[in-house]
């Protein structure tokens, strides 16, 4: 549906650089990456709202060069909304159906199925878009996006400006407009809960450049470089060295400080490479004293102390420090889980970095 | 010491005594005109035939020339505010002399140009302007038309290119996209920019002097009419004819203000 080669583009003192993605029919592609990485830029472009320098951008199959391709039915929700100010709701979201000389009586029942689909139905007939909350006025925007039924619906960080609770509830939304609408999405955030959640692959981007394209759970897991390890918030690095590994047994054991950490082996590694070992703090665990060991758990299991702890909406971030480790680690805990501890600060606890919970970067 | 709310009660007190100081001038000579009106001499000068033709002539060549140049005014205004194209600056500085030159000058050029080969070939087949009253509303175009563009660029730099975008990637070709979203949410400023126009070209006098004269009953427009008031010493129907003008700036200047506060508003 989008493929991207080689993508070039000069904006003043910003490049987007050398930039390869492919977005398959039906899919949700993410976006994702901090703020002035280029993602608008990066949308502008393939929307041919921008010229690029050199490489090639395929929309629907055909070629974008710095203006809107026609014959692709391409739907853009910018981060402004910009929702036409001189029409009331029904009219903004109706637009684009009667631009398109779409049959009224079939207008209509789009509209109300829409309409349906994303709670609106009471706002059809606001004669302002000003008496519209945020939240409100992003699903306008989406229902006159959606109208016009568009195989490509791109969104510009289109929840960036919700409260948590109104975002969460147009996460939801979105996922539901997925499942019932074969549309093919091109959606741009910074916010990588919000990707993890909506995409089917998401692409991380830095100052202009992909640094990796992947399924969620593969970039959560598997991030390529420290780079979207640290962005994608895996906020326990560890810098260390690798000891020895037995490709026939799929073991690799990496000196970490005074610590040996015990993991699968990585192929292409050898005996000596620096490596940063990462492990997010959902995957750290603490083991009750009284708890029975299994095997995943008996390796890479180490004395510590708890340094400090942070209550959180959803339970605790803690700070401990593992013995034989100069870095802390830290530690995301449920309430229920810290509670079922009974963790003080200074306590003594065993914590666990299991094997197949440790991705190693090379340095 | 003076305590920092002493200081900005006298920064409260001096641009106060700025403003009153300065609308107080203005209004003392709004006030010593219609004083030294008498009530007789407004009867005698504005229910004459001639006052009504003057008056007549003004507006309608004032609204026709207003109009012309809101016509060319809108699309070069557009292009200008989103279009960057080689040579932009100097097709700018091009449109802006009109502001630059003063009115006599401009007049001047403008006879030159239509005493030319071609200016008399075109005057002999298509249309009169020296001393004609085509010449005044060419004169009065070609004065209002830079500012109509300079407002107009204004209007559509503040209306982003988003809503256009959208438009297009949601069926509109640039026809539709400019006439059902960009002139809509300019229509305001559109307004405004007429109304300035016609204001600047009801008071035009030196331009249109220069190119149509002022003939009564023919070419005399109120600014003329002041003026020849003037030269023949009539002096209540000079400052008639300049109420005439402050009234309707008046009028003018508040429909801008009530357009452009209910725009921002």
């Amino acid at each position: 549906m989008i493929r991207i080669r080689g993508l070039f583009a000069n904006f003043g003192s910003f490049r987007l650089e050398d930039i390869h993605l492919q977005v398959a029919e039906g899919e949700h592609f993410v976006l994702v990456g901090p703020s002035g990485a280029g993602k608008t830029l990066l949308i502008e472009v393939v929307l041919g709202l921008r010229p690029h320098g050199g490489g090639e951008v395929l929309l629907g199959g055909q070629p974008v060069r710095g203006r809107p391709v026609d014959g692709v039915s391409v739907s853009y929700v910018p981060q402004d909304l910009a929702l036409f100010p001189h029409m009331g709701v029904r009219e903004n979201i109706t637009f684009g159906a009667r631009v398109r000389r779409i049959e009224r009586a079939s207008t209509e029942r789009k509209l109300a199925e829409l309409a349906a689909l994303l709670d609106i139905t009471d706002l059809l007939d606001r004669q302002s878009i000003d008496t519209l909350s945020m939240g409100e006025a992003q699903r306008v925007a989406l229902a006159r996006a959606l109208i016009v039924e568009p195989r490509i619906l791109f969104l510009d960080e289109p929840f960036s400006s919700l409260d948590s609770y109104i975002r969460r509830q147009l996460i939801e939304k979105l996922q539901e407009i997925k499942r019932t609408l074969s549309v093919s999405i091109f959606q741009v955030t910074h916010d990588h809960e919000e990707a993890f959640m909506l995409g089917d692959r998401i692409a991380v981007m830095f100052e202009g450049r992909i640094a990796q394209v992947a399924p969620p759970q593969e970039l959560q897991r598997r991030p390529a470089t420290l780079e979207v390890a640290r962005f994608l918030l895996a906020r326990n690095i560890l810098e260390g060295e690798v000891a020895e590994i037995d490709h026939k047994a799929g073991r690799m054991r990496t000196r970490v400080d005074e610590l040996c950490l015990v993991s699968e082996a990585v192929d292409h590694f050898s005996p000596g490479q620096k490596v940063s070992a990462v492990i997010r703090p959902e995957e750290v665990h603490i083991i009750r004293p009284d708890r029975l060991l299994g095997p995943k758990v008996r390796e890479n299991l180490f004395d510590g102390r708890i340094e400090r702890r942070v209550p959180t909406p959803g339970g605790y971030v803690l700070t401990a420090r593992i013995e034989g480790l100069k870095t802390p680690v830290e530690i995301h805990l449920s309430n229920c889980a810290f509670d079922d501890l009974n963790l003080a600060r200074r306590s003594r606890v065993r914590i666990s970095l299991k094997a197949e919970s440790l991705h190693f970067i090379p340095r | 010491m003076r305590t920092r709310r002493a200081v900005d009660r006298s920064f409260s007190v001096f641009t106060w005594a700025v403003l009153g100081l300065l609308s107080a001038y203005i209004s003392l000579i709004v006030i010593t005109l219609m004083a030294h009106v008498s009530v007789e001499s407004y009867g005698d000068t504005l229910l004459s035939g001639q006052a009504f033709s003057t008056i007549r002539l003004s507006v309608i060549c004032a609204t026709i020339a207003s109009v012309l140049a809101l016509l060319f005014a809108v699309p070069i205004a557009y292009l200008l505010a989103r279009k960057n194209f080689p040579g932009k600056n100097l097709v700018d500085t091009i449109l802006d002399i009109p502001i630059v030159l003063s009115p006599v000058a401009l007049g001047t050029v403008l006879l030159v140009v239509l005493s030319s080969d071609a200016g008399k070939l075109f005057q002999d087949n298509l249309v009169s302007f020296t001393f004609a009253i085509p010449g005044i509303i060419l004169a009065q175009f070609t004065i209002v038309v830079a500012l109509a563009i300079r407002s107009l660029k204004a209007v559509f730099e503040q209306i982003s290119p988003r809503y256009e975008e959208v438009a297009y990637f949601l069926g509109c070709n640039r026809w539709q996209t400019f006439l059902g979203i960009s002139l809509p949410l300019a229509r305001t400023g559109i307004i405004a920019s007429f109304i300035l126009a016609w204001a600047r070209a009801i008071g035009e006098f030196g331009a249109t002097i220069t190119v149509a004269g002022a003939v009564p009953g023919k070419t005399e427009t109120i600014p003329s009419a002041i003026y020849l008031g003037l030269a023949g010493v009539d002096i209540q129907g000079t400052l008639i004819y300049t109420l005439l003008l402050v009234f309707l700036a008046i009028v003018v200047l508040l429909g801008v203000r009530f357009l452009t506060a209910k725009r921002s508003g």
